[in-house]
């Protein structure tokens, strides 16, 4: 925030100091200042004339200028911007400076997590930050965060990521992860095509590494490519957009002449890394390679539970020069793949099969190509077109042996009404479910940048358009209906590549003001994004819906206040924004749900005379009524900073009260129960033929599941950042990151149960309206003080980080107990009265959660500390790190209801060594 | 029961201590008529007791003429009834039934109280009366669980298999019972998972889970003294499916729970009679909890299944705590009264026992399939009563009645 709010201050003082200026005969040069490295323009950068320092100019957000030079002077110039090396240079027009940063002056190396610059809210994370944190997969980035801590890795089941929030397992909130969008180089990563969910599973073993409708898998993203994050966790740009929580935008390194290796190893993993970059300079281009390897195991001991990733990355860049245009193209080829395995020791398992894999391969290729406009008084800045692709091979396979302990339907009629039932045969089977999903996904974006050039008024106008398709091309869940490993499975065989596919448009204006009231700056960065979905079917009611999304951030910049020779800058900000997330393949075509009701299940000592005959009913769960997920945001924020010191702090609130939700529809589905009480069972010599027995028809309650808008997430929270300036003598460097968060998860719509109990040899016919279902409130306060040392003559850099969790407290929100309605086995909705209470089943509606669960609990203070040290050898080509994390701790034992609660952690500790040359 | 059965003796003997002072001057042919008042005191341990119907028939030892009254009325606490009768020895016999509250509930049981050889003579000064303790009984005594057979055995394949369990009851008295009515019933509460129950209702009822009763108008199934009968959890022959179990196609009885979901398909086997289901806790079939964690009991219910599900519903509260967290939870079973249970077994395994989930006075022990939680060595075991001559043992003792660990007896 300093050097934007210096730069700020001497561009205002300039402008006082120029205007008056009435220059004659004069050159005027047009240029541009850059960083040397990423070639970032450098706004706020000051020009003065090396003969008249008066004389001279600011850049502006483009990291343009304008500076007229009287004939008689020498046209040379400084440039100084702070953090950087000041040039000293000869001005010719159209010319691109490039500034050095300059590491001795700042002394500054980050590895912490920085607070954006810009007006919402947002952590910038450079690559110094990542070397210092030894990172296995992206997941390991987020202790950066406010609100983060380390954790130790967790690499066997996929890692969904969770912003501004405390946290509560449960897939029925998953919109929070589903709607935080990850863009890699401008294109993103799109999971709505991801169905790699196993039909009628209910192991653990594959249920809990499912994650579909629950985002990206972190995992996946290796670290070693990046060159930069940046994770708004307030309102982004309305440039981005199918999200709800967050974007998380990822830039990769460009360029860079050298080899470079990474091997880092820890408890449970072993990751290897090798990248090399070209770079040629005359046909200003470059190519990047690199090559990725994680293996892990869950236990260091058991070989058989793995997780590996392979990343293979290959970026070219190249760039033109012309006179008035700058043009850059861009093409990245991509692949990553990822592998779950998990097989259950054989000598456990007495010699049965039991093994789960689940793989995921991506190849993605993105090119782009991107304009910059010289001319500084053009209309018209820049533009940039982006086309990305991305296919996956996904299988999930898990093979078992099943073995039946009775008579069981195999799940096979595809048509409505009453069939005998194929029996399962053999009664011990080894069956393998097999889901192979081939999600495609097509992107393409075009965004131009305009700026009106106005003299008191700095402004930029963003205005773009993008289209995204998702398709999956997979053959869908596969197995054999007659031997599944699912037995009582209802679901029937689909092929995805049947699923049409899901596309979006949107379209996007956003207008960036810089206003200068006297030395108050007013900034304002407000947008629109429209967004639908194209090609949707007429009777869902998405089908030519148009979202508008407003989003707003504002800054006030303070005139820096001078308290002991140095200035106090105070920047007041705040946002709104409206975020919209569309739903994902999987939610918008559920496949068939097949309710099989048996009618006749006839069991006799012969086998042959056993059958069970069934009437199936097909019923289409499509919620035509599904809409997209939105999530209303807003924060304050303010941001001070004195002597390199600085602090920011955010209190936000964001409510999505329509985040996805599987919620059962119950309704009377009718059969028919034959009597085979009748039948001479030991003179019979074929299966009892229903048509000739005595029924009676039964209307019985059955339901299904289908997506809805029905569970809320409430976030609430403040976050704050705290920087110090590095203290001289000591060389260290003191950041404080915390956050608290109070997060409210409950449904939005009235949840149907129907109790699990027989009573008089019948289960319940009535189901219950609840209208308050689940409820959670989940809460966290934790603040992270960080101490970094950096000594450069030792090339040594180490942090402690004491990563203190004051508080965490979960309550339940009050339960129904007494439902408001009820539907009996007709399908009828009743009010539920007194008088229901006192009858045998309905008094089973009633439910039993007791006022107590509803207390709120909190769990006292723990702290961990954690050790990281990198040491730089033989001249920078070796990097030796490591890391410990809970090196120490304190975890105070509490009393908790007259039990005391003990608790223990283990350290986790790896090392790494790298390698450039 | 046992401790009943000492209670009557001992009011047997002395009242035959009573007689032999009494027979000397019977030689009278003028035979006086005596008022002889009975006055019964109710069960002890119970909650607002009330008589609702008794009859004390008094029978003439001579002759064997029967005398009834059942006029009784409450008096200073005590019900009263008085018999006009010869004088002479007689046996003093009531039986009636009480209800008394149960948590709220309304609980109606059998009682009764007999005395033998009561002298009954006539005299103006001293009133003829007995004082009666009337205790509660059960139509069903003499049924005692034989054997459970919960552990299931393992497939070829090393694979868990449960659809053979099953149960067996005998009749222990020395004569012909009817299964008629007789319930089995599955204990709500874990002997591994020690709760402060609130309200705590152990020494009256046993909180379950289910109950399954035998089905019948009275006297459709007797089961002759000594002997026992098989109810399993899946009559079939179970060697069709894991070549490690064996044949229940011939058991007396099977569990059979009706469902149009074919997830909960429970096998009917035609020539195998099935229990009545009044109530269990999930809608699917049932079983034995296969590594022992319960207790097992037969009980007489005194009342309709309709009465039962709705009056006998019983909300236990406890704290639950798990690892960070500790709160009230509230379970929801049924109670089913001490004074209904005939017999009770508690199971348990070693590293994991902490209480007995029914009251000590219905079983003081507990029997075990394997040690240690998920024993893989209990599989095919059972627990079965042991025999003293021709009776089980019942001493109300289940770690000392029953042989744990025991070869399931279909497999000898």
């Amino acid at each position: 925030m300093t050097i934007l709010m210096e730069s700020l201050l001497r561009y205002i003082l300039l402008i006082l100091i120029c205007l008056p200026c009435n220059i004659k005969a004069q050159h005027i040069y047009k240029c541009k200042v850059v960083d040397s490295k990423n070639t970032e323009p450098l706004q706020g950068a000051v020009v003065q004339l090396l003969e008249n320092k008066a004389m001279g100019t600011v850049t502006d957000s483009e990291g343009r200028f304008t500076v007229s030079v009287p004939a008689n002077f020498d046209a040379r110039a400084v440039i100084t911007y702070i953090g950087y090396d000041t040039l000293i240079v000869s001005l010719s027009d159209n010319a691109i400076y490039k500034m050095r940063f300059d590491n001795k002056l700042l002394n500054d190396v980050v590895v912490t997590a920085t607070e954006s610059k810009g007006l919402g809210s947002s952590s910038k994370i450079e690559k110094h930050a990542m070397e210092h944190l030894q990172p296995s997969s992206f997941a390991d980035v987020l202790e950066l965060l406010p609100g983060g801590m380390a954790h130790d890795p967790a690499l066997s089941t996929p890692n969904i990521i969770s912003l501004r929030e405390a946290g509560i397992s449960s897939s029925q909130y998953n919109t929070s992860s589903l709607g935080t969008r990850f863009v890699i180089d401008g294109a993103p990563r799109s999971t709505n095509a991801n169905m790699q969910f196993v039909d009628g599973a209910w192991d653990i073993t594959t249920t809990y590494r499912d994650f579909t409708n629950a985002g990206v898998d972190m995992r996946t993203i290796s670290t070693d490519d990046i060159n930069d994050i940046e994770i708004v966790r307030g309102i982004p740009s309305v440039e981005y957009g199918d999200l709800t929580s967050g974007l998380v935008k990822i830039n990769r390194r460009r360029g860079g002449n050298d080899i470079s290796a990474r091997f880092k190893a820890d408890m449970e993993s072993k990751l290897f890394y090798v990248a090399k970059g070209i770079e040629w300079t005359k046909s200003q281009s470059s190519l990047n390679l690199s090559v990725d390897y994680l293996d892990s195991k869950a236990d260091p001991r058991n070989l058989l539970e793995t997780y590996k990733r392979v990343t293979v990355s290959s970026r070219y860049n190249k760039q033109w020069n012309r006179n008035s245009h700058q043009y850059h193209f861009g093409a990245n080829l991509d692949y990553s793949g990822s592998f779950d395995d998990d097989d259950i020791d054989p000598e456990l398992n007495y010699g049965g099969v039991d093994k789960y894999k689940s793989d995921y391969s991506r190849y993605a290729i993105d090119l782009s190509l991107d304009m910059d406009n010289k001319k500084e008084r053009s209309l018209f800045k820049s533009w940039n077109l982006l086309f990305s692709t991305a296919y996956e091979r996904d299988v999930t396979e898990r093979t078992r042996l099943v073995q039946l302990d009775r008579e069981t339907p195999a799940a096979t009629s595809k048509t409505e009404g009453e069939n005998w039932a194929m029996l399962i045969t053999p009664y011990t089977y080894t069956a393998t479910h097999k889901v192979d999903g081939k999600p495609l996904n097509l992107y393409a974006k075009a965004n131009a940048v305009l700026s009106f050039p106005l003299k008191t008024v700095s402004n930029k106008t963003k205005v773009g358009i993008d289209w995204q398709l998702d398709k999956n091309l997979g053959d869908g869940q596969i197995f054999n209906p007659a031997n599944p490993l699912y037995p009582g499975i209802s679901a029937r065989q689909r092929k995805y590549s049947d699923i049409p596919s899901e596309q979006s448009l949107s379209e996007y204006l956003e207008e960036r003001l810089g206003i200068h009231f006297g030395r108050h700056k007013f900034d304002i960065e407000a947008g629109l994004r429209a967004t639908t979905m194209l090609h949707l079917d007429a009777r869902y009611e998405l089908n030519g819906k148009w979202y508008l999304d407003p989003r707003v951030n504002l800054g006030w910049t303070f005139p820096g206040i001078r308290i002991n020779d140095h200035e106090l800058s105070v920047m007041l900000g705040g946002g709104y924004g409206m975020h919209t997330k569309f739903p994902t393949i999987d939610q918008l075509y559920p496949e068939l749900t097949y309710i099989d009701l048996v009618e006749m299940n006839y069991w006799h000592t012969v086998k042959d005379y056993r059958g069970i005959y069934l009437q199936t009913y097909i019923v289409d769960p499509t919620n035509f009524r599904l809409h997209a997920a939105r999530n209303k945001k807003w924060e304050v924020r303010a941001d001070v900073s004195y002597r390199g010191n600085r602090l920011s702090v955010t209190y936000f609130q964001e409510d999505m009260k329509s985040g996805f939700r599987s919620m059962g529809i119950y309704g009377d589905y009718p059969y028919k129960k034959y009597d085979t009480s009748s039948i001479d069972h030991n003179a019979i010599t074929s299966i009892p033929d229903p048509s000739t027995l005595e029924y009676e028809l039964i209307d019985e309650l059955n339901g299904y599941a289908t997506t809805q808008n029905g569970s809320r997430t409430l976030k609430k929270g403040w976050e704050y950042t705290f920087s110090s300036a590095r203290i001289p003598v000591i060389n260290t460097r003191l950041t404080v990151t915390g956050a608290y968060f109070k997060t409210q998860y409950q449904n939005s719509m009235s949840v149907t149960e129907i109790p699990s109990r027989m009573v008089a040899g019948e289960r319940l016919h009535y189901a219950g309206i609840y209208k308050d279902d689940d409820g959670y409130i989940r809460e966290m306060w934790n603040t992270n003080f960080t101490f970094d040392t950096d000594i450069p003559r030792l090339k040594l850099g180490f942090s402690l980080s004491a990563q203190c969790m004051w508080q965490t407290a979960s309550q339940s929100m009050p339960k129904q107990n007494v439902p408001d309605q009820y539907i009996d086995r007709y399908g009828t909705v009743h009010d539920f009265t007194e008088a229901d209470l006192e009858d045998i089943y309905k008094q089973f509606l009633v439910r039993s959660y007791n006022s107590s669960l509803y207390e709120r609990q909190t769990v006292p203070f723990y702290m961990n500390l954690n050790f990281k040290a990198t040491k730089k050898l033989l001249g920078d080509r070796l990097t030796l790190a490591l890391f410990v994390n809970k090196l120490l701790d304190i975890h105070p034992s509490y009393v908790r209801n007259d039990y005391r609660i003990r608790r223990y952690v283990t350290p986790y500790f790896g090392l790494e060594a790298n390698v450039r040359l | 029961m046992n401790k009943f059965k000492f209670f009557a003796t001992m009011l047997a003997m002395s009242a035959i201590g009573a007689s032999f002072v009494a027979c000397d001057d019977d030689d009278d042919n003028e035979i006086p008529m005596v008022n002889h008042v009975v006055k019964l005191t109710v069960p002890m341990g119970l909650q607002d007791v009330t008589v609702d119907d008794a009859t004390v028939t008094m029978t003439n030892n001579e002759n064997g003429k029967e005398y009834t009254s059942s006029q009784f009325v409450l008096v200073n606490d005590e019900y009263v009834d008085t018999v006009t009768v010869p004088q002479g020895i007689y046996s003093v016999n009531v039986r009636g039934k009480v209800s008394y509250m149960l948590d709220g509930t309304k609980v109606s049981n059998n009682v009764k109280s007999t005395q033998e050889n009561v002298p009954v003579n006539y005299s103006a000064t001293i009133e003829s009366k007995s004082a009666m303790a009337l205790v509660t009984y059960n139509a069903k005594e003499g049924f005692v669980i034989s054997e459970i057979f919960f552990t299931g055995t393992l497939t070829p394949e090393g694979k868990q298999y449960s659809d053979d369990q099953y149960i067996k009851i005998a009749n222990n008295s020395d004569s012909t019972l009817y299964l008629d009515g007789l319930a089995i019933v599955e204990s709500e509460f874990l002997t591994t998972d020690k709760q402060d129950y609130t309200p705590d209702l152990m020494n009256e009822a046993m909180s379950i889970d289910a109950i399954y009763l035998f089905p019948g108008s009275g006297k459709d199934y007797p089961l002759e003294a000594g002997k026992e009968i098989l109810v399993a959890v899946n009559a079939k022959d179970h060697r069709e499916f894991n070549a490690n179990s064996f044949d229940l196609s011939k058991a007396d009885f099977e569990f059979y729970d009706d469902a149009e979901n074919p997830d909960f398909q429970d096998e009917q086997n035609p020539n195998v009679p099935d229990l009545m289901n009044w109530y269990d806790y999930s809608y699917s079939y049932f079983g034995f909890h296969n590594r022992g964690f319960k207790a097992y009991a037969l009980a007489k219910p005194e009342c309709d299944m309709e009465t039962f599900v709705k009056d006998y519903l019983y909300t236990a509260t406890y704290v639950f705590t798990f690892g960070e967290y500790s709160f009230d939870m509230d379970t929801e079973c049924y109670k089913l009264p001490n004074s209904w249970i005939v017999d009770a077994v508690n199971l348990s395994v070693e590293d994991s026992y902490q209480w007995n989930v029914t009251a000590s006075s219905l079983d003081a022990g507990w029997a075990h399939c394997g040690s240690v939680d998920h024993d893989q060595n209990r599989y095919g075991k059972s627990v079965i009563r042991k025999k003293d001559g021709g009776k089980w043992i019942d001493t109300n003792n289940s770690t000392n009645d029953f042989e744990s660990d025991a070869q399931a007896s279909l497999f000898k």
